[in-house]
């Protein structure tokens, strides 16, 4: 008997836990995965803008293509483009583009993007647009931090740091900054971009 | 009604409660999207705390196997070797493995019913993989009919399968209070005196169940089978599909299992004391019900939101 009960807890905890995991989101898998990368634009008074790629897995790009790539020739025309970020960009602008920022503390408001364009490369679609955060973003010590991180709460999309070259920085000479990918040690939470930046060249 | 249906529904009403209250206060939260802090944007995925390095782990393997799947589908397309078909098999059982390992859907209908019904280990197995199959075979349908002969675009076939999977969950929460009605009068499979005449009700609804939440099409299986379409290679997209779907049996009927012990383990508590196996029987029963009907509408109310 007590060898039964042995079994009985995990078999109790495991049917619970697929209860709650099961239970928490009816449509928790992820069915489009990004690869993100981030270009964070400095300005002399701290952050202007930052450059986000997101470049989609072959299934999704294979779907984007199928949809939007009317001539069939396995390249994005402007046209083509226009089209995309029409009927298929623009729609996540609601989800803030899935961007978290926090500048020095305090989480900012994702205004609306410019400057996109899409290309195909080797069957992988990628989308590349300018979010402006052009706000006073330096300190009254000189300095600031910015923190971002890409993520779907819909898990629908899943979102990961590309693994060629995820952040690159653009300063201008009167200010240093830099940039760096925090990975959670324990890998419980998303990894994300910390730049720290202060007035003055190095 | 007799003090047996009350303890019944008091039972019920208890587990329910702490079976559903992640999720509720999950939705009092809402998505916790924009403003999250970088640093906790990770909490913003609506999974529970302990879950959460599982999660991300789970998430990082998929798309590692997604990245795979797709090359290797590629490359059988451009010329298969027996070797790259099952490269392509392998990979994608080992997704359906773990895509069914992530949160959601049908298992968990199933798995209310196993809790609330008496069910053989043989049987739950069928049904297990029965589910998994038609979910396959429905995505399957679903791209053949809109895609290939009324030629829809990927993206419109994907908001298509919203209406079937409403459809599906109206079903559910059809056969959730149709069990539930059923389990406070007292009809819940062979509690009573008559064992002989409750097994084949009980079945039937099994297959009632399987049905309706097999109904519902599988958003990956959708994928995979509109990306070997858009390569001309539909065939492909089906055979991967399938074994896809076997792969998700695995877990859906590791699952189930975990419920039917977890029934029996009660029923065994519950057979030491006199006078509670009625009771305790009608609580489940009641509880598996009500589960399957509250699964039904929260599938069913976010199915509602992406419906466009």
């Amino acid at each position: 008997m007590s060898l039964r009960r042995a079994w009985a807890v995990p078999l109790l905890l495991l049917a619970v836990a697929g209860w709650v995991g099961g239970g928490t989101d009816a449509d928790a898998h992820p069915h489009v995965f990004v690869d993100y990368a981030v270009l964070v634009r400095f300005g002399a008074d701290g952050v202007a803008s930052v450059g986000i790629t997101w470049t989609f897995d072959e299934f999704t790009s294979a779907l984007i293509l199928q949809q939007f790539d009317k001539d069939r020739d396995g390249k994005l025309s402007p046209d083509e483009v226009r089209q995309i970020e029409r009927g298929h960009f623009a729609e996540t602008h609601e989800s803030q583009y899935f961007l978290s920022v926090r500048l020095n503390g305090a989480p900012l408001p994702i205004p609306a993007a410019r400057d996109f364009t899409a290309r195909v490369e080797n069957g992988r679609v990628t989308y590349v647009f300018t979010v402006p955060l052009a706000v006073p973003s330096v300190t009254a010590g000189g300095g600031g931090r910015l923190e971002l991180l890409a993520g779907d709460p819909t898990a629908y999309t899943a979102f990961d740091l590309s693994p060629n070259a995820p952040v690159r920085v653009e300063a201008p000479r009167a200010l240093t900054a830099g940039c760096e990918v925090i990975r959670d040690p324990k890998g419980a939470l998303m990894d994300f971009v910390r730049c720290d930046y202060r007035r003055g060249s190095r | 009604m007799r003090r047996g249906s009350w303890r019944a529904m008091v039972l019920g009403t208890a587990l329910l409660t702490v079976a559903t209250a992640p999720v509720a206060a999950q939705s009092m939260r809402g998505p916790a999207g924009g403003g999250a802090a970088p640093a906790e944007a990770g909490s913003g995925l609506p999974v529970p705390e302990f879950a959460k390095p599982l999660m991300l782990a789970i998430t990082r393997a998929q798309r590692e196997l997604n990245a795979t799947l797709s090359r290797e589908m590629r490359a059988l397309r451009e010329g298969g070797s027996p070797r790259a078909a099952l490269v392509v098999a392998g990979i994608a059982f080992l997704y359906g493995v773990l895509h069914a390992a992530g949160p959601g859907h049908g298992k968990l209908v199933i798995s209310s019913f196993f809790l609330a019904r008496d069910t053989r280990i043989l049987t739950g197995l069928l049904a297990g993989v029965l589910f998994s199959l038609l979910q396959v075979l429905s995505s399957i349908a679903l791209v053949a009919v809109l895609a290939l002969a009324l030629e829809y675009g990927g993206f419109e076939v994907l908001g298509q399968s919203v209406r079937v999977e409403l459809v599906s969950y109206a079903l559910i929460i059809a056969i959730g209070v149709f069990m539930t009605a059923g389990a406070l009068r007292g009809h819940e499979g062979h509690a009573h005196a008559e064992p002989l005449a409750a097994p084949p009700r009980g079945r039937a609804s099994l297959w009632g169940v399987v049905t309706a939440a097999g109904l519902t099409p599988c958003a990956s299986a959708l994928i995979i089978l509109l990306f070997a379409w858009a390569q001309r290679a539909f065939a492909l997209g089906v055979a991967t599909t399938l074994v896809m779907g076997l792969g998700m049996a695995i877990t859906v009927c590791a699952i189930g299992l975990g419920a039917i012990a977890v029934r029996r383990l009660i029923l065994r508590g519950a057979a030491g004391r006199p006078g509670a196996l009625g009771w305790v029987r009608r609580g489940l029963s009641v509880t598996g019900a009500l589960l399957i009907t509250a699964v039904g509408c929260l599938l069913a109310a976010d199915a509602w939101t992406r419906l466009r």
